[in-house]
């Protein structure tokens, strides 16, 4: 059984916040020089789904797709390095700009040219932007059912049995295969490398598939298709300020502070 | 010149860094209170292969080049415990790998690799230090295997099962090195000396009273120890060289994250001209020390000798993290002094590479001859 791990690089989420900017004009973020892009560890954790699958099935083969540039090389590899069997960027001028449409479609034409799957995966969201909507819109284009926020995911005799996190708990959902499963932190820690991984990812080539080689739509990918418009793109202010409140009583300053908040618009 | 690590070097420096955050640093204060490296920690740094860095790929090792090693080091170091003394399976690899049969690869390199056994190897004895023709320790061929008697000191985890290189006098002013597994019958060990930092390193005396092994078990030549030995302290200087790095970085990451939270009338403390020169002079002599070790390593990683190359290393960089963590101590004030902040723990670990694989005094003598020539 073909699984496919769709993977995002994103700007490390844990660098310190002085480090991180924004260019407020051409509405990006800024990678700061020498720090390089990391998996978003939504993705990583969807990887580790796989890898359990694999581990539990002998003809699992896991199969890695990104989209991007420079960096998804750096991405790919380090999930072969984790155990991964293949590895796959689409990446092309042409899909500079896409929004999350854009993105799955492109991911959807790169399945469809992969063939014979069973499961795809996806992070339940990038841990940069935190839209989530990728996973269920590459769902929508491949024309297969989708199962959102898993923490275990189960491939047995051709159906897929999901772990779905509700605010109180979870339930267990059953698809039929092919399907697709976005994945949650609350699967777990993912997986090191393994120093034999690494030696193995280094000798195995990636494939690199353009736009043409995947027959996409130009009408359908790059800015020019984007659905959302991004308005503005700023770092909040944290200005912190105290101010106490008072009452001649319990009741009043209760009251005040509540006019205070109101008044904020924090309530 | 290229000075760029290759992907391959990043990805196990990050493996490393990775490993070291998840696996060592949260139980680093539980090893100090207890005197004890947890009994998995072996088996997952075996997990993750860093037990086989330079080992040959036939035995189950990832044979990568010495400097890719360094690089392990210095990660796996940064919480400054003990933890890293077990991957001690690269040492032997290199040992074997320069002098070592193909049946003694067999039969050690692949339970070491996997994490099944723990290599040690003793040079010192109680009054040896690093000079050759006082070590008392005899080595005699009988009837196709080599008995062994004496007594050394100081060997790292030589209480713990896996095969010692155990330097022995096999004649006039002559060693032999030999491969002896540890706890056979007549190998003994003291109780773990008390350290004063990275508690939880078990460092016991030997005792070897007619230890009896193969004569196939003598590394590289009989009475060519000290070639042996010239081998090993050259990659072990660097070693120690690394963890030095380590723990002088260490240290200054521990004063400036505490120079941003401690505050003044004037603000945080790592706004104030003194303390940012102070930590241009720590970062500075890091720095050296690192690419010091760096270019050594990748020397030896060519096959050069690096004798005084590894020594100049290992001094330079002791002597940079141990004043690096004396200077981060006294920046936390007298909380530097307390058990509350992690820098006295650093700063004691930093203190050992000094002393580890020869005193500054012996490194500079060895410098010091080559740079006079005579």
């Amino acid at each position: 059984m073909n699984i496919i791990v769709c993977i995002k690089q994103i700007l490390d989420p844990e660098i310190p916040p002085a480090k991180f900017k924004v260019d407020t004009v051409a509405k990006k973020v800024v990678c700061p020089e020498g720090i390089p892009l990391v998996v978003s560890p939504y993705d990583e954790q969807a990887v580790e789904a796989a890898l359990r699958i694999k581990e539990s099935r002998s003809d699992a083969k896991l199969t890695a797709l990104t989209l991007g540039g420079a960096g998804a090389k750096d991405a790919i590899k380090h999930v072969l390095s984790m155990g991964v069997d293949e590895g796959i960027i689409v990446n092309d001028d042409a899909f500079e700009g896409s929004d999350a449409f854009g993105t799955a479609y492109i991911l959807s034409k790169a399945i469809e040219k992969l063939g014979d799957y069973g499961l795809v995966l996806c992070g339940r969201q990038a841990a940069d932007w935190d839209a989530g909507q990728v996973g269920p819109v590459l769902a929508e284009y491949l024309g297969i059912p989708v199962v959102t926020v898993a923490k275990e995911v189960a491939a047995v005799d051709g159906k897929v049995t999901v772990k779905q996190v509700l605010a109180d708990g979870y339930r267990v959902l059953h698809m039929a295969m092919p399907a697709l499963v976005t994945v949650s932190s609350e699967i777990g820690q993912a997986r090191l490398p393994s120093g034999k991984g690494i030696v193995m990812a280094a000798r195995k080539q990636v494939t690199v598939w353009s736009s043409q080689d995947l027959g996409c739509d130009p009408g359908r990918i790059g800015s020019g298709a984007a659905r959302a418009e991004l308005a503005e793109l700023f770092v909040p202010s944290q200005d912190r300020k105290s101010e106490i409140i008072t009452g001649k009583d319990v009741a009043e300053a209760a009251g005040n502070l509540a006019g205070v908040l109101r008044r904020e618009g924090a309530i | 010149m290229d000075f760029d690590l290759t992907d391959e070097q990043q990805m196990f420096q990050k493996l490393a860094r990775d490993f070291a955050d998840r696996e060592i640093e949260p139980v680093a204060e539980q090893i100090e209170l207890e005197d004890r490296i947890p009994e998995d920690m072996l088996a997952k740094m075996a997990r993750v292969g860093l037990l086989g860095v330079t080992a040959p790929e036939d035995y189950g090792g990832l044979q990568m080049g010495f400097l890719t090693l360094v690089l392990v080091l210095e990660q796996i170091h940064y919480p400054c415990t003990p933890c890293t003394w077990l991957l001690a399976g690269n040492e032997l690899a290199e040992v074997l790998e320069a002098a070592g049969t193909r049946e003694q690869k067999d039969e050690f390199l692949p339970d070491v690799v996997e994490g099944k056994s723990l290599p040690g190897g003793v040079f010192t004895e109680a009054a040896t230090g690093s000079y050759e023709d006082m070590i008392t320790t005899t080595a005699k061929l009988e009837n196709g295997r080599w008995i062994l008697n004496g007594t050394k000191r100081f060997h790292t985890f030589g209480n713990v099962d896996g095969p010692a290189i155990i330097f022995a006098r096999t004649g006039e002013k002559k060693t032999s090195a030999i491969i002896v597994p540890k706890n056979i019958e007549g190998y003994t060990s003291s109780k773990p000396w008390g350290l004063m930092g990275l508690r939880g390193l078990e460092t016991v005396d030997t005792f070897i009273r007619n230890v009896s092994v193969p004569e196939g078990y003598l590394l590289g030549e009989k009475d060519g120890g000290l070639d042996i030995l010239f081998k090993v302290t050259a990659g072990g200087r660097l070693r120690q060289a690394i963890l030095s790095v380590a723990c002088g970085q260490r240290a200054l990451d521990e004063a400036v994250s505490y120079a941003r939270e401690r505050t003044t009338s004037r603000g945080p403390i790592s706004k104030m001209q003194g303390i940012r020169w102070q930590f241009a002079e720590m970062a500075s002599r890091i720095e050296a020390s690192r690419w010091l070790t760096y270019r050594m390593s990748f020397l030896r990683e060519q096959g050069k000798a690096v004798r005084s190359e590894s020594a100049m290393a290992k001094l330079f960089a002791g002597q940079a993290a141990e004043w690096v963590a004396s200077e981060a101590l006294k920046i936390h004030g007298a909380y530097g002094y307390t058990t509350e902040y992690k820098i006295e723990r650093v700063h004691r670990a930093a203190l050992a590479q000094e002393l580890i694989e020869g005193t500054n005094e012996i490194q500079k003598s060895i410098v010091g001859a080559a740079v006079v020539q005579d």
